[in-house]
């Protein structure tokens, strides 16, 4: 790799044990991609938590901190164990308060900005087109790939802040115009796309993960009104059973004005998948892991809940309580929080019974202390929050509709499809 | 690297010095053959001899491999059940989440980690993995 005199001296020591340590990393990652450079990045995002850091991971930062390492790129920060405004509310034991405490005390003392979100390209995280950056979390980087047209490879925690000391990044894979084409040709014009849900998209998304595994699909003839919701929706679930990072909606994304500019002009030779309504029914059956009706935890926000959500949750909750044997959950940043409680959204759903957990997203956060008080059967209006839930810490899951697990909510046992 | 994998399979120790990889092979009667000496990629350098274990599947550190015990548990690998604690692991190639690296880093701590990588061919989450840890 040719590094600038500035990276060199990074690499040398000169600033530092900790940016060395960066710079070697960044270059061990160069050289097995055969990056010729490294480029500027724009910002940076922390996909890793409590939950898979453990305190091996704490000590690691701490030892960055010591080293001398601080970022000073915008670097953004996944959610985290539970709501920091909030911890007595949410019943956490005070060991869970002492080690969040700590990793958020290294994380500031390393720069990171602690959004504890995973919807930070709506609050505050937002690249341009053409930007180079450095987003772990799947999800996220797909979208900022395939919605925005920035640039981000599928990178881990410890290239991020790597990349967040140092500045740079090497320069492969995603960050190169010519990787950024379409492998495979999606149509879904055999759907029928007027009657689909929500959660319909989602079973669609797990579906085409499987089969496009880490290729750039290229969605041909999706409607061009088709929602920022349903686009989320199939990013986010085919970037739990696939690997690709970037998606192209023809006429929609930025990158796809046509077919031709999405593939680079060899459309006519890439494979076609024709996905079919019951292709996708047959997946929506696969996503539910739970078997009993009796449902402790209602559980949104995996991604966290924009709120937009929040109004179709009181909405639907109009009237209506929670049933005393079931606990509701929305699960947001703590921007989103605030905002709902401007619009009345928050007093309104803890009146029905319902908490609104800011910090904290559906997937993994809270399940420690959770599933020491005993709850097991949850309910989920994504495939990748029910996905996670169930493959990392064992909870057994329902998967429906945002109406269906508000009627879930009230009811107290599962009022959705079931396999 | 151009071996077949059964010369892999075959191997009873194993010494990585740099690129150098000597692999030492023995019979099921203690017979040894002259070293077998292989040239490989260094993605972190130095020195280390143990023993080799060997697999023809991918690894992913998160969730297929137990961080507190070094053994491997994902459900219908050639090395299900096995530990790479204090070995040579030796595999094709990594897969899985990139937060792979923060439990392969666990292990180390808690010495259940390898103590030598050999891949086929080198991704992020074990060449991350490698660097955090000065594992050759």
């Amino acid at each position: 790799m040719e590094l600038t005199q500035k990276e060199q001296e990074m690499l040398s020591g000169k600033y530092g044990r900790g940016a060395q340590r960066c710079m070697e990393m960044l270059v061990t990652i160069g050289e097995i991609n055969s990056a010729k450079r490294m480029v500027p990045i724009v910002s940076g995002h922390i996909a890793g938590n409590f939950a898979v850091m453990r305190e091996e991971g704490i000590e690691w930062v701490e030892q960055m901190v010591k080293d001398g390492a601080r970022i000073k790129v915008y670097t953004s920060k996944n959610p985290e164990m539970f709501d920091f405004e909030n911890p007595d509310e949410l019943g956490v034991p005070q060991k869970y308060r002492q080690i969040q405490q700590r990793m958020d005390s290294a994380l500031r003392q390393l720069g990171v900005t602690l959004t504890y979100s995973c919807h930070h390209y709506l609050i505050g995280n937002v690249p341009k087109f053409g930007d180079h950056i450095t987003w772990a979390s799947s999800g996220s980087l797909t979208y900022a790939n395939s919605i925005i047209g920035a640039r981000s490879n599928r990178d881990g925690d410890q290239i991020v802040i790597a990349a967040g000391v140092t500045g740079v990044i090497p320069e492969f894979g995603l960050h190169l115009t010519e990787n950024r084409k379409g492998q495979v040709i999606v149509t879904t014009k055999n759907l029928k796309l007027s009657e689909y849900s929500l959660a319909d998209f989602h079973a669609m998304g797990c579906k085409l993960g499987k089969d496009l595994r880490d290729r750039i699909p290229v969605f041909v003839d999706l409607p061009l009104n088709t929602s920022i919701e349903a686009l989320k929706a199939l990013l986010y679930s085919m970037t739990v059973t696939g690997a690709m990072a970037l998606v192209h909606f023809v006429g929609i994304t930025p990158e796809a004005p046509t077919v031709e500019a999405a593939c680079g002009g060899n459309q006519k030779s890439l494979p076609v998948i024709a996905i079919t309504d019951e292709d996708v029914r047959q997946a929506y059956r696969q996503i539910s892991t739970a078997k009993t009706d009796k449902v402790d935890l209602v559980i949104f926000g995996c991604p966290q809940c924009a709120v937009q959500e929040f109004a179709e949750i009181v909405a639907l909750l109009e009237g209506k309580r929670v049933h005393p044997g079931t606990e509701l959950w929305i699960c947001t940043s703590n921007w989103v929080k605030n905002l709902s409680k401007r619009m009345g959204y928050y007093d309104k759903i803890v009146a029905a019974g319902g908490k609104v957990v800011a910090d904290v997203g559906a997937a993994d956060g809270p399940f420690p202390y959770l599933k020491e008080r005993g709850i097991k059967v949850m309910a989920i209006n994504t495939a990748r929050g029910s996905y996670y839930a169930h493959g990392i810490f064992g909870m057994d899951t329902w998967f429906g509709t945002t109406r269906e697990c508000i009627e879930t909510a009230i009811a107290g046992t599962w009022q959705g499809r079931k396999a | 690297m151009n071996t077949t994998r059964r010369q892999f399979l075959k191997a009873a120790g194993i010494a990585l010095a740099g690129s150098n990889i000597i692999v030492s092979q023995a019979n099921s009667r203690g017979q040894t053959r002259a070293p077998m000496k292989i040239k490989g990629k260094t993605i972190v350098s130095g020195f280390v001899k143990g023993e080799a274990i060997v697999s023809n599947m991918p690894i992913s550190f998160t969730g297929g491999m137990d961080p507190y015990t070094g053994i491997i548990r994902e459900p219908g690998h050639d090395l299900q059940g096995k530990s790479v604690a204090g070995k040579i692991l030796v595999f094709p190639i990594g897969k899985g989440s990139t937060t792979g690296s923060w439990q392969f880093y666990i292990a180390y701590k808690h010495g259940k980690a390898p103590i030598g990588i050999i891949n086929v061919k080198a991704e992020g989450v074990v060449a991350i993995s490698a660097v955090m840890t000065n594992t050759p």
